[in-house]
């Protein structure tokens, strides 16, 4: 897996209220295809009293036929005694790109590089379509869960909880198992989803597992609905 | 080892303080009468960021000069088209507020020295909602209260601050405008733990508590009127979470509360919420208490 620096952007660009590409350099978000850990950096030091600017990274979650959706934003307002904004690392590959807007304020130069570290080793490594309801849903095996996953990796998942209205309430569990040898799946964490979610692309932070993990969604209330997720496997 | 983590980096806080002009600080908000709700009222409207802190100042809810039962529950309203058509199910339901002292930064002898009564949540709310409030009184004709709102949100740092998206109310009695009642014992003792509502249906991740007052009248000066102020610890299988919630009831209707900022902490699905509290007096009151919790 090697580091390639400058993968997307390494451009300036004077940005106004229009999404700025920086990865494909242009007027309105791309769709990038190519598969890696990547994380941006912008430099921001341009902006004044009174600018507000935001940066986005799209992605899609299903690999066929999903939705560009905003899986991470941030806002960068006024002048910058810390003008360089470094994004988390995501696993991106299906449809991604990372853009930069004006909110107010003067339109301003920004610069943006996008570093990528690959090939990873799949996008998506799993991967389901289902309409989840009380039965608390594998994301590993598509069936009811839990089950318990043994292919060691590093992993990052993808959910798409667009289907979420309001009073909808449904919860997100990741599993796993800390003895190697005999040990007992437990929950790591839980979290409560309520709709409806403006943006409703949910990613996990990148987890280590492999002895006998999980991540599953069960509804608590509300309708069952549709969901969409993926858990891409970098390593 | 210390963990080099972020901090969170607000760019924006949208309030509806207006400019000082006068003592009317915030929004009106009128809650019915007699246990019914009254019309709800617009607070913010179609907030222009994301919302990641909401913290919310109430005033008035109460009545320093005359005997009126002032137990009053404020529903935080939510329209995410940015107009007044408010959702069904309230952001936030049945706050205590009642009690609270008008805020008179006017005048010597009104309100100064006792804020508002402040509750704070860690919830995540859209760009382009508006925000409202509707509330009720068990008092036989309306109050008008103030709602301060400050609504904190577009984080440089996204990944440092956890807000949830549902507040659950914990112990509430919506027929008489008031929480669950407790009996705190007397001269600095602690009672005896007593359930909060019912054992809790989802985990939680933030909280606060809350106290509001008697349920007649004569909130300060039943014998012996030196009661107040009331210590109440709240938690779980006999166990305090969090800090002591100090309420004091002082004179007229009306009560102060120390404010205690977000509080963060597991309360996983099921569990019992428990109250118990200690008041200074010999002879204490009966309380009504509640707690919100955040997922």
């Amino acid at each position: 897996m090697g580091v390639t620096l400058s993968a997307f952007g390494d451009v300036t660009h004077t940005v106004g209220t229009t999404d700025w590409s920086f990865t494909a350099d242009q007027s309105g978000a791309a769709s990038q295809t190519t598969s890696g850990v990547y994380q941006g950096f912008f430099d921001f030091s341009a902006l004044a009293t009174g600018d507000v600017f935001e940066v986005r990274c799209y992605e899609k979650v299903p690999t066929s036929g999903g939705a560009q959706r905003v899986v991470w934003s941030a806002f960068v307002t006024g002048v910058q005694s810390e003008p360089i904004l470094a994004t988390p690392a995501l696993t991106l590959g299906v449809g991604f790109d990372w853009i930069v807007k004006k909110i107010s304020g003067t339109d301003r130069a920004v610069t943006g590089r996008i570093a990528r570290v690959g090939d990873i080793a799949d996008i998506a490594y799993y991967q389901v379509g289902e309409t989840v309801g009380t039965t608390e849903h594998s994301f590993i095996t598509d069936t009811s869960g839990p089950d318990a996953a043994t292919v060691p990796g590093v992993y990052e998942a993808f959910i798409d909880v667009n289907a979420l209205a309001a009073g909808d309430v449904f919860e997100l569990t990741l599993y796993e198992t800390v003895a190697s040898s005999s040990g007992t799946q437990r929950v790591v964490w839980k979290h409560v989803l309520t709709g409806p979610y403006s943006h409703p692309v949910l990613v996990l932070p990148s987890f280590i597992a492999g002895v006998g993990f999980d991540l599953t969604m069960k509804k608590i209330s509300g309708t069952d609905r549709a969901i969409n997720a993926r858990i891409a496997k970098a390593v | 080892m210390t963990l080099l983590t972020l901090p969170p980096d607000w760019g924006r806080c949208s309030h509806n303080i207006g400019n000082p002009t006068g003592i009317n600080f915030g929004s009106a908000v009128t809650a019915g009468a007699n246990n019914a709700d009254g019309s709800a009222a617009s607070v913010l409207s179609a907030l222009a960021h994301d919302v990641e802190m909401l913290v919310i100042g109430i005033s008035g809810f109460g009545n320093t000069s005359g005997a009126i039962n002032p137990c009053t529950l404020l529903d935080i309203l939510v329209d995410p088209a940015g107009g007044t058509s408010w959702s069904g199910t309230p952001l936030i339901e049945k706050l205590l507020v009642g009690g609270t002292y008008p805020v008179n930064l006017q005048s010597a002898t009104v309100g100064v020295g006792a804020p508002p009564l402040w509750y704070f949540f860690p919830i995540w709310i859209p760009a382009g909602t508006s925000i409202g409030g509707q509330a009720r009184t068990a008092h036989s004709s309306t109050i008008t209260g103030r709602v301060v709102i400050w609504a904190y949100g577009e984080n440089r740092n996204p990944g440092s601050w956890w807000c949830g998206r549902k507040v659950t109310s914990i112990g509430i009695n919506a027929s008489s405008s008031r929480g669950t009642d407790h009996t705190p014992a007397a001269s600095s003792s602690y009672s005896s733990w007593a359930s909060l509502g019912s054992p809790t249906t989802i985990d939680a991740y933030a909280y606060q508590w809350a106290a509001q007052g008697e349920n007649d009248t004569d909130w300060q000066s039943t014998t012996p009127a030196s009661a107040s102020p009331y210590n109440f610890q709240f938690g779980v299988d006999s166990t305090q979470i969090g800090p002591i919630l100090v309420k004091g009831i002082t004179a007229g209707e009306v009560g102060t509360s120390f404010p205690t900022g977000p509080m963060f902490r597991h309360i996983p699905a099921g569990s019992q919420l428990q109250v118990r509290g200690a008041a200074f007096g010999v002879s204490p009151q009966v309380i009504d208490l509640a707690a919100y919790l955040c997922s």
